[in-house]
């Protein structure tokens, strides 16, 4: 929990600087006082790009989190995983859905133009979801680890082609 | 463990692996340079936020369950 605690930590923090970074930005851009420069068509195309491929990259490590709590809940159901075990897998699924939800909205400022530090963004979703691979990685069931094996080669992949 | 239910976990092995791979094909699509327009955003933001309620809603339902067995 206290790893958690620290990510949703980090997420606020990195939320700051990006907004102090942007004011810091246009702070640089608009001396003397007055004149805007607004991001070049290249830039805000370059952005939304990295944007597309971040929530295209969310939206496969939710979906490979759905399908590995629901194999859960069928175990524990046939009593081969234990209660405790699964309420804590839901407990975290639920604060990645959460932290997912908020880089989402970090990300929508992209569509407007806003310019973000889109890589540390993917990485406190990335970092949420390799805290749930190691919690099913941790229990004494095989399946699961397995599941977890296949969760921790996808998310390489996925942070290979996603943080680039 | 049942047949039905190693089908079931083959089948959501499968799936993991699909979700994996189709998410893997869509960000290979994107090159950087090639750019995105808003509405390429709008709805992989879009997707992703089905994606994370989906998510919220199995786990809220487990959790639902274990409280009202005692468990």
């Amino acid at each position: 929990m206290l790893t958690l605690t620290r990510t949703r930590k980090s997420l606020i923090t990195l939320t700051l600087f990006l907004s102090l970074s942007v004011a810091a930005c246009n702070g640089c851009a608009t001396a003397p006082a007055e004149v805007y420069v607004s991001p070049s068509g290249d830039q805000v195309n370059e952005a939304r790009a990295r944007a597309v491929k971040i929530a295209t990259t969310i939206t496969a490590t939710m979906t490979i989190t759905t399908q590995a709590l629901e194999v859960a809940d069928d175990l524990e159901r046939s009593m081969l995983l234990k209660p405790d075990v699964l309420r804590e897998m839901a407990k975290q699924s639920k604060l990645l859905a959460k932290v997912a939800s908020e880089t989402l909205d970090v990300l929508e400022g992209v569509a407007g133009g806003a310019t973000v530090d889109l890589k540390n963004t993917l990485q406190v979703v990335l970092r949420e979801f390799e805290g749930l691979i190691k919690l099913f990685e941790g229990t004494a069931n095989d399946t699961l680890k397995q599941l977890a094996q296949a969760a921790r080669a996808v998310l390489t992949m996925v942070t290979i082609g996603g943080v680039e | 463990m049942n047949l039905s239910l190693i089908l079931k976990l083959v089948t959501n092995a499968a799936a993991i692996a699909e979700a994996g791979k189709r998410g893997l094909d869509a960000i290979r699509s994107f090159a950087v340079k090639s750019g995105a327009s808003e509405t390429d955003v709008a709805k992989a933001i879009a997707d992703g936020r089905a994606a994370a309620a989906k998510l919220e809603g199995v786990a809220d339902g487990i959790l639902g369950r274990l409280d009202a067995e005692g468990k």
